[in-house]
């Protein structure tokens, strides 16, 4: 499933994978266009992006942010 | 005619907060018997548990949707989730509306260490009346705002 948190600047989406083991390949689609795993990453937590503040990751927005605006040019 | 009649089933039962695969992508089948277990015991409010999942993040931003391509069935909703003041063992304690079309299905999550050294950890999640949820909402912890977040759910190579 993909959640889409519409409330924080940025509208970060996330894909979620259920999977049985750390070592487990997985396979996404490739209809989507994914920038890193952020499994291991605290700042992605829902109960952290909840905390009154927060923002998203300015590394994350940047790279987005070029990634779109290349693809736009080409 | 099975593999029809799977993804038949799948399209139809595919966003429904309680439809779960389990696949054939374990070691054993008694790996496979206790995901059933585990399954079943989530959907009737057992503490089992947490599972494991795998995130990534998209490349997107405000000025872009996701879309799908026509041979991906996809189902979206909304959905609102607010953080709990916790108490004592509870490590984490929100509430969830989910829907879409004005209709909307509640559920109340409460995660705490299984054991004493909190090497493992449960959640115990039980579906709720609208009026429970309202009632809970008495409790929102108010360093934590409510996360607005757009659902959608879909099935890919399965």
């Amino acid at each position: 499933m993909i959640d889409t948190f519409a409330n924080i600047e940025g509208k970060p989406s996330v894909i979620r994978v259920d999977a049985t083991n750390y070592n487990e390949s997985i396979k996404l689609p490739s209809f989507l266009k994914v920038l890193r795993d952020i499994s291991d990453d605290s700042r992605y937590k829902a109960r952290n992006m909840a905390v009154q503040g927060y923002e998203m990751p300015k590394e994350d927005i940047n790279k987005i942010n070029e990634i779109l605006s290349s693809s736009d040019e080409s | 005619m099975a593999r029809i009649t799977d993804r038949k089933l799948i399209g139809s039962w595919c966003g429904h907060h309680n439809f779960h695969i389990i696949g054939n992508n374990v070691a054993s089948f008694e790996e496979k018997i206790n995901s059933v277990l585990d399954t079943v015991l989530r959907v009737v409010g057992m503490p089992v548990p947490s599972t494991l999942v795998r995130k990534f993040l998209l490349v997107s931003n405000e000025n872009t949707k996701i879309t799908f391509p026509d041979s991906i069935k996809s189902e979206s909703f909304s959905e609102e989730e607010v953080f709990l003041l916790t108490y004592g063992k509870e490590l984490d304690n929100r509430i969830r509306k989910v829907g879409k079309n004005e209709t909307f299905i509640y559920n109340h999550g409460v995660g705490m260490h299984a054991s004493d050294n909190g090497s493992e950890r449960i959640i115990k999640r039980r579906q709720i009346a609208a009026r429970e949820f309202t009632e809970l909402l008495d409790h929102q912890d108010s360093n934590m705002k409510i996360l607005h977040k757009e659902r959608n759910c879909f099935i890919y190579e399965n």
